[in-house]
């Protein structure tokens, strides 16, 4: 569908890839876990290695939660496909795209 | 008296010979709807301009008279609870630049619908409407003298977070054609959904001891018992002018049923969580004011009109017993960065809510508190690191969870021009889907502080860039209000001694 | 909750809300500040009217006219909602008294024939004229920037429904309490000849885009309008013992007063602006003298048509008033 309007309606969106440079908003969901109310919206460079967006953006996050354990294993899902990461792989290389949501679920 | 109104006000109209009607009323075409004769518009309430003044003035002086007696006794000592006042907090941030934007859009219907009937009964909508925005602010202004959260409200409404859940929902509806706000704002907003977005507050205040928002709230009553009959004029009219106009009517019932819906989600916690004296909770306003007078009566009456409920109003039914708990366990987690204080809900609050949500509190919520109780133990109160994820049509971050299943959070993805736009529903889904090229325009705050427009990087940039102050959100318990409600309390209590009483 | 709470004295930390405090200093605002200054919506807007892709929801480009700060201009009035429905309630009492009193000694049956012409045909008939500034008005309020001055343009659309129900029990009393003789003064709004250009004036104001231009272009027509009916024909009805016209008239010319003090002190903030006055000066100027012009030819015949009937001078005045307001542009561009 489309709007109905007077003349031309055509806007850039607000929150399009370009306006963050070589970054990129990537939004992390805790699956099965209701501490976390919603998802995480991160910004991280396209060439951050999966490594640093763990340690130095996830992990801060995480740990407001008292039972987070960085160590577990835990299943990622990307695109409706789970992945493995290897953490110099860079989140580009991941085939992590501008918005996406990454599920993350641990394995008990 | 109908005679009299009609010679006085609709009469008043002509059609104009020296320039094209379609130029003087530009805007009635674009939408798609059909009239045929706006003379079938029926004003109910035919005021005529000296009456209205005097019964409006009148009105004012015993409000004013209220709100003076109350601010020179220091009414506010009387309250259940300082933090009471987190709800009218919300008010004054959320819901009174709103009553301001209806005016100026109720001036616009005043200009720009053809039929002089309905632009007079829109003029006076603009300008009660202009009384709601001050008679709120004047209300609420004694508060702000003593207590925080108040102080930044036309800013932080313009900025903040939370408050940009109210602010799209209104400029969705200022943007729209003359006949969608009608729609949007008079109908959904003033008719279907007025008893869950503007009634709980004044109950709130009648039962926490807030005599002026009370005041304010009768006072308001006479006015908008005319707007909800003009909203439901107005659907009726459109439906009667042409059967074409059905289905875009349908459309916008379904879009601003869900829209508005969206917006109580902050009514629904601050009626379960933020008030001291709890007046109902929000599964029972919802199953009184929506599902029995909404669903059982006015949809009835519009069936006649081919119109049906609510596209998505299956997945709000559903929704009813978990809604608060899963709005406040979030506000709860981010009110360091709002203007209002929130706190864990003590042992009676526990109970009342179990009562309340026999089927959900204990099961699903009691957990996370009794971890978070945990926290608290070890001196650790809990709030967010970061940013959540938000949805690109409500704005709410994305807290809730499949119609089906209350452990899964929803994630709905769409994607338009190529990028991916996320919605937190079947409702808010659809929504986008139908005008995205509305809602990429979206001033997404979680974004805006990432492009680094919200005053720098750091949190405390962007709380400084909100304005907040020191002891404007956060905890309550040990906050600026709660120590000098107690300190005013102990020493009104000491005023006692070496009097006479 | 007995606590003795009258005897206690706290001090406020906060005098009044952050903006008021930005904007005038630590003090207490009054409660037309706290209700009006900054009001309106300044930034974030989310979506493009669909109606107007081009512009913002509130947007200073809906007009030419600027101001640096928009709330440079207050009220002198300090109208806000409660003080204005009072003081108008009273407004309507003075009008209810005034026709009572007509009734009651049936004045207007008693008014010389030319007088009742000059009523039924010309000044009963306004109320078109005043239902048609109501539409422009609150296209002010809609688009006008700034809530000071939406506020007023609000406040006055709702005043010019007044005068058109004013005039219109004018004519229902002029009638003797039918409406007959307002469908007869819609037909003269609609056909005379003497009324065409004053409705074509209006009709055309309808198109104007620019809120602050139409602003101006409604004044001018204004006080050429007001000035004869409401100030010089209400002399000239004095003089010619056609006093209950005057009865009418002195609220219509009270009200208009009433009006043009913010009207005037808009105008101020537009030339004495630091930033902008220049450009407004010239758009004031060049606006007032073009709309000067249309509105004589609008009201020329009008004026015509009452000395046929009184022989009042009314064209002399017509070219009074609009020597004032030449001479008043004229001192803008000095
Ligand atoms: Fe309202
Ligand atoms: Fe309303
Ligand atoms: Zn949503």
């Amino acid at each position: 569908m489309t709007v109905r309007s007077i003349g031309a309606y055509d806007f850039p969106s607000r929150s399009r890839q370009e306006l963050y440079g070589d970054d990129q908003l990537v939004h992390l969901w805790f699956q099965e876990n209701p501490w976390f109310c919603a998802s995480a919206c991160f910004r991280a460079p396209k060439a951050m290695t999966w490594g640093d967006f763990w340690n130095a953006l996830v992990v801060p996050f995480a740990e407001e939660d008292p039972d987070f354990d960085p160590e577990a294993r835990r299943v990622f899902t990307l695109h409706g496909a789970q992945f493995e990461p290897r953490d110099d792989q860079t989140l580009e290389e991941i085939g992590v795209e501008h918005k996406d949501v990454i599920g993350m679920r641990v394995l008990v | 008296m109908k005679q009299r109104y009609e010679a006085l006000t609709r009469d008043l109209d002509w059609e104009p010979s020296y320039v094209a009607k379609s130029d003087v009323f530009p805007h009635t075409e674009f939408e798609g709807i059909k009239i045929h004769d706006w003379s079938k518009w029926e004003d109910p309430f035919r005021l005529t301009v000296d009456a209205y003044t005097k019964y409006q003035a009148e009105k004012d002086k015993r409000l004013y008279a209220v709100l003076d007696g109350f601010a020179q006794s220091q009414g506010h000592l009387t309250l259940t609870e300082a933090s009471y006042l987190n709800a009218m907090k919300l008010f004054l941030q959320g819901v009174t630049p709103l009553e301001y934007q209806a005016h100026r859009n109720f001036a616009y219907l005043a200009r720009h619908l053809n039929g002089p009937g309905p632009r007079f009964a829109a003029l006076c909508q603009s300008i009660d409407e202009m009384r709601h925005t001050q008679t709120e602010i004047h209300t609420l202004s004694n508060y702000n003298k003593y207590y925080g959260g108040f102080h930044n409200y036309l800013e932080q409404h313009d900025r903040v977070w939370y408050l940009s859940v109210p602010k799209s929902f209104f400029d969705d509806a200022l943007t729209a054609g003359p006949f969608e706000f009608l729609i949007a704002i008079g109908f959904s907003f003033e008719y279907l959904l007025t008893n869950l977005l503007f009634v709980p507050f004044m109950s709130g205040a009648s039962f926490n001891g807030d005599l002026p928002t009370m005041t304010f709230g009768f006072s308001a009553q006479s006015d908008e018992s005319r707007h909800m009959t003009l909203g439901l004029e107005a659907i009726k009219f459109l439906l009667e002018q042409d059967e074409a106009n059905v289905p875009i009517v349908q459309a916008w019932i379904d879009k601003w049923f869900w829209r508005g819906y969206r917006v109580t989600a902050l009514v629904a916690q601050m009626l379960d969580y933020m008030l001291p004296r709890k007046v109902m909770s929000w599964k029972e306003a919802f199953e009184l004011y929506f599902e029995e007078q909404m669903l059982g009566g006015l949809f009835q009456d519009l069936a006649f009109y081919g119109i049906t409920p609510p596209k998505h109003v299956d997945d709000a039914i559903a929704e009813k017993e978990i809604l608060s708990h899963q709005v406040y366990w979030t506000l709860y987690q981010f009110s360091h960065a709002a203007a209002f204080t929130t706190t864990f809900p003590d042992a009676d609050a526990q109970t009342w809510l179990a009562e309340n949500y026999p089927g959900t509190f204990d099961k699903l919520y009691k957990p996370l508190w009794d971890k978070e109780a945990r926290n608290l133990e070890n001196g650790g109160r809990h709030f967010v690191r970061g940013l959540p994820q938000l949805c690109q049509v409500c704005q709410i971050p994305m807290l809730f969870t499949e119609p089906d299943d209350p452990t899964t959070l929803c994630q709905r993805e769409s994607v338009h021009n190529g990028e991916k736009f996320q919605t937190c529903s079947n409702g808010c889904q659809w929504i986008f889907e139908r005008e995205p090229e509305k809602y990429v325009q979206a001033w997404l705050p979680v974004h805006q502080i990432y492009q680094g427009n919200c005053g720098g990087p750091t949190v405390p940039d962007v709380l400084a860039w909100y304005g907040i102050q020191e002891g404007d959100g956060g905890e309550y318990k040990g906050s600026v209000d709660d120590t000098n409600w107690k300190s005013w309390h102990n020493a009104a209590d000491h005023s006692h001694i070496g009097s006479e009483a | 909750m007995q606590y003795e709470l009258r005897t206690q004295v706290i001090d406020p930390p906060r005098k009044t809300f952050d903006h008021l405090v930005r904007r005038y200093g630590d003090r207490p605002a009054s409660r037309y500040e706290e209700g009006t200054i900054d009001i309106q919506a300044k930034e974030n807007f989310h979506y493009r009217p669909l109606w107007d892709p081009a512009h913002d929801i509130y947007d200073e480009a809906y007009s030419a006219f600027r101001l640096t700060d928009p709330y440079s201009f207050t009220d002198p009035r300090q109208y806000y909602y409660a003080p204005y429905v009072t003081s108008r309630a009273a407004m309507a009492d003075a009008v209810a008294a005034t026709l009572d009193y007509l009734d009651s000694r049936d004045l207007l049956s008693r008014l010389p024939d030319a007088w009742s012409s000059v009523m039924g045909e010309l000044l009963v008939p306004l109320r078109h004229y005043e239902s048609g500034a109501q539409m422009v008005s609150c296209d002010i309020a809609r688009f006008g920037f700034g809530t000071t001055i939406t506020q007023c343009a609000a406040y006055a659309a709702f005043d010019r429904i007044g005068n058109a129900q004013a005039l219109s029990r004018v004519g229902i009393a002029l009638g003797g309490g039918t409406a007959e003789l307002l469908a007869d003064a819609k037909t003269r709004w609609v056909e005379d000849a003497s009324l065409q250009g004053l409705r074509r004036y209006v009709e055309e104001l309808f198109l104007e885009k620019d809120w602050g231009r139409a602003l101006v272009r409604l004044d001018v027509a204004d006080r050429l309008v007001y000035g004869l009916f409401f100030a010089h024909l209400d002399d000239a009805a004095i003089d010619q013992g056609a006093g209950s016209y005057s009865l009418v008239a002195q609220h219509l010319s009270s009200w208009f007063a009433d009006q043009r003090k913010w009207v005037e002190a808009l105008y101020k903030a537009w030339v004495t602006d630091p930033g902008t006055g220049a450009a407004n000066t010239q758009l004031l100027a060049v606006t007032t003298t073009e709309a000067l012009a249309a509105a004589l030819v609008a009201l020329g015949p009008v004026a015509a048509r009452a000395d046929e009937l009184v022989g009042a001078a009314a064209a002399a005045s017509l070219d009074a008033t609009a020597t004032t307001i030449r001479d008043a542009v004229a001192a803008l561009t000095a």
